[in-house]
């Protein structure tokens, strides 16, 4: 048998290293009917904000070659709505949940953070500073250093529960974001979200997304999110989810190995809902092959030619 | 529903640019089954990304070893599958979506199935429906819109049907067969002269079903509507395919096609 289990906090405890993207994943009861969630490292659930959102209009997807744009726009149900309707199928599961959340002020983030450090049944937060796809919050705060890092310590005194904060891969210097973020409190770094790109019609001349820009993700970026995994997880000290186009367990063991503690399988979950569970199992039979016992033997373990 | 693997039965090119697929299915699939479902499948192999995502196309038929897609070719995953081989293994994920209401249809009523173009696809489902049923033919008027008669599908089959007591209309643009217009012209033609306001199905482009849909509201008929919608999962995750519902709600101002259709009571959209 092969110890897949790892350790993001000293509380935050997963089985494997295979969680799930926000946002590509509901709120976990959409995948019941394919999966066990309580097989799962852990579930993050689709983005929440404080009031329901109602997000973008349509058109709202584009396929691209192996991947896809989306600009969705972060509509949710709101917290409230969560916390009543939602949570109770994800405790009844015995799922880990990780609840990914946003706010279009500082302000908001820590009232949701506030909320939330109340509940039982959440195991660890996940702040979105990274959506390209909405005018307020997201991204805004996710670009800049010192923006990204009073925000992390003004959630981080609102709440006792593990922190994980999801960078964007657009900006011009990832390392620098998540040194800021490890330095205000946060203890994790879930990276990446998706790329901003575009799509056009020719026959119209016109935007395919309603919202002209969206955000790439997929197979197509993963070379990009393999390389920004591996530049951050060599300059902090905290634990680093790898996320970015994961599609088999070989993808998954390609971050394990430039250094992430734990990956999370986005856009994927839609071409097949029981991928987590083919690369839980995948990383498994390749670390028993190799006669690894311990998946931490394995993370980071990259050999880099001197 | 299923996620299952399906092997390519046969494939048959009908016009230059539609074809027939027929696929295998486990068997509970056919049971489960409600005209106006569809079904995601993947248009690349097992290990191949591109494209990336899964096809939602409406199961046009069930047949003893599987059921059968009729496709127009509009795009690379269109393209891709006209050329499956038979024999070729292909991930599906369904049967996904509400389908149409067919509890409603009781024997007395008079039903109005109105298909464009390769919406037919999805019509044909519930017409094969009610002819199992025994539904009386009387009792149904099919009308068939189309650019031109060539595109007319499975039209000889229809046309035996009449002979046995099924209503048929057609409109063409170009007034190669049929009405030379819309298919609305017709409806609202023949809405006039019924007696009693029949139930109306369809499936078509969006202008057509935008059209019908207010006539259907005019005349105050049950009307229901197949949209179509890129999706990239088909089962309510991604939240690409919403449109827009009747409501004051801001806050919630969207159905998912994939799962709250793809067919809606007219009286709930937003045309």
């Amino acid at each position: 048998m092969v110890d897949l289990s790892i350790s993001l906090t000293p509380e935050l405890r997963l089985q494997n290293p295979v969680m799930t993207a926000s946002g590509t994943f509901g709120y976990g009861r959409e995948y019941e009917p394919y999966l066990e969630l309580n097989k799962l490292g852990a579930v993050v659930t689709k983005g929440l904000s404080l009031l329901p959102k109602p997000g973008n209009e349509p058109p709202r997807i584009m396929e691209t070659p192996c991947g896809m744009l989306n600009a969705i726009g972060l509509e949710n149900i709101g917290v409230e709505a969560f916390l009543s309707d939602e949570l109770p199928v994800l405790k009844a599961a015995q799922a880990t949940v990780v609840v990914n959340f946003f706010g279009e002020t500082i302000d908001e983030y820590e009232e949701l953070a506030g909320i939330m450090d109340q509940e039982t049944g959440i195991d660890a937060l996940e702040i979105n500073i990274s959506c390209p796809n909405v005018k307020a919050g997201g991204l805004q705060f996710g670009i800049d250093p010192r923006m990204a890092a009073s925000l992390v310590a003004a959630v981080r005194r609102r709440t006792s529960l593990p922190l994980i904060t999801k960078l964007s891969p657009n900006v011009t210097d990832i390392i620098s974001i998540a040194m800021a973020v490890e330095a205000a409190g946060t203890d994790c770094v879930s990276l990446i979200n998706t790329l901003t790109g575009m799509a056009v019609d020719l026959q119209s001349s016109k935007p395919v997304l309603a919202n002209i820009t969206g955000g790439l993700s997929g197979p197509a970026i993963k070379p990009i999110a393999l390389r920004m995994v591996h530049q951050v997880a060599r300059n902090v000290n905290i634990p680093v989810i790898g996320i970015g186009g994961i599609s088999s367990a070989n993808d998954a063991l390609e971050f394990l190995l430039v250094g992430a503690t734990a990956i999370q399988v986005g856009t994927c979950n839609f071409a097949n809902p029981v991928i987590t569970a083919e690369i839980a199992a995948g990383i498994e039979s390749f670390l028993h092959e190799r006669s690894i016992s311990h998946i931490n033997d394995f993370i980071g373990s990259l050999k880099i030619p001197s | 529903m299923f996620l299952f693997h399906s092997t390519v039965l046969r494939l048959t090119e009908i016009t230059p640019d539609t074809f027939r697929i027929r696929l295998s299915c486990p068997e509970n699939f056919v049971r489960q089954f409600i005209p106006g479902q569809f079904v995601m499948v993947s248009v690349a192999g097992p290990s191949h990304l591109d494209p990336l995502l899964k096809r939602p196309f409406s199961i046009c038929r069930l047949r003893s070893d599987g059921f059968e897609l009729l496709i127009k070719v509009v795009g690379r995953g269109t393209e891709m599958l006209r050329h499956m081989a038979i024999g070729t293994l292909l991930s599906l994920h369904g049967p996904l979506g509400n389908g149409y209401p067919v509890k409603i249809i009781k024997n007395d009523s008079r039903i109005m199935l109105v298909a464009g173009g390769i919406g037919i696809a999805s019509i044909i489902s519930l017409l094969d429906y009610c002819l199992e049923t025994a539904y009386p033919l009387k009792n149904i008027n099919l009308i068939l819109g189309a650019r031109t008669s060539s595109e007319l599908l499975y039209i000889d089959e229809f046309r035996q049907l009449v002979e046995k007591g099924l209503s048929l209309s057609i409109a063409t643009d170009d007034g190669s067969v049929g009405h030379y217009g819309l298919v609305t012209d017709l409806i609202s033609r023949q809405l006039q002269d019924v007696e009693n306001n029949p139930i109306i199905f369809s499936c078509g482009p969006m202008p057509m079903l935008t059209a019908l849909g207010k006539l259907a509201m005019e005349a105050s008929c049950p009307c229901y509507l197949s949209l179509e919608s890129r999706m990239a999962c088909g089962f309510g995750v991604c939240l690409g395919c919403v449109t827009r519902k009747k409501t004051k709600d801001e806050k919630h101002p969207w159905v998912k096609v994939c799962q709250d259709g793809p067919v809606f009571d007219v009286t709930t959209l937003m045309l």
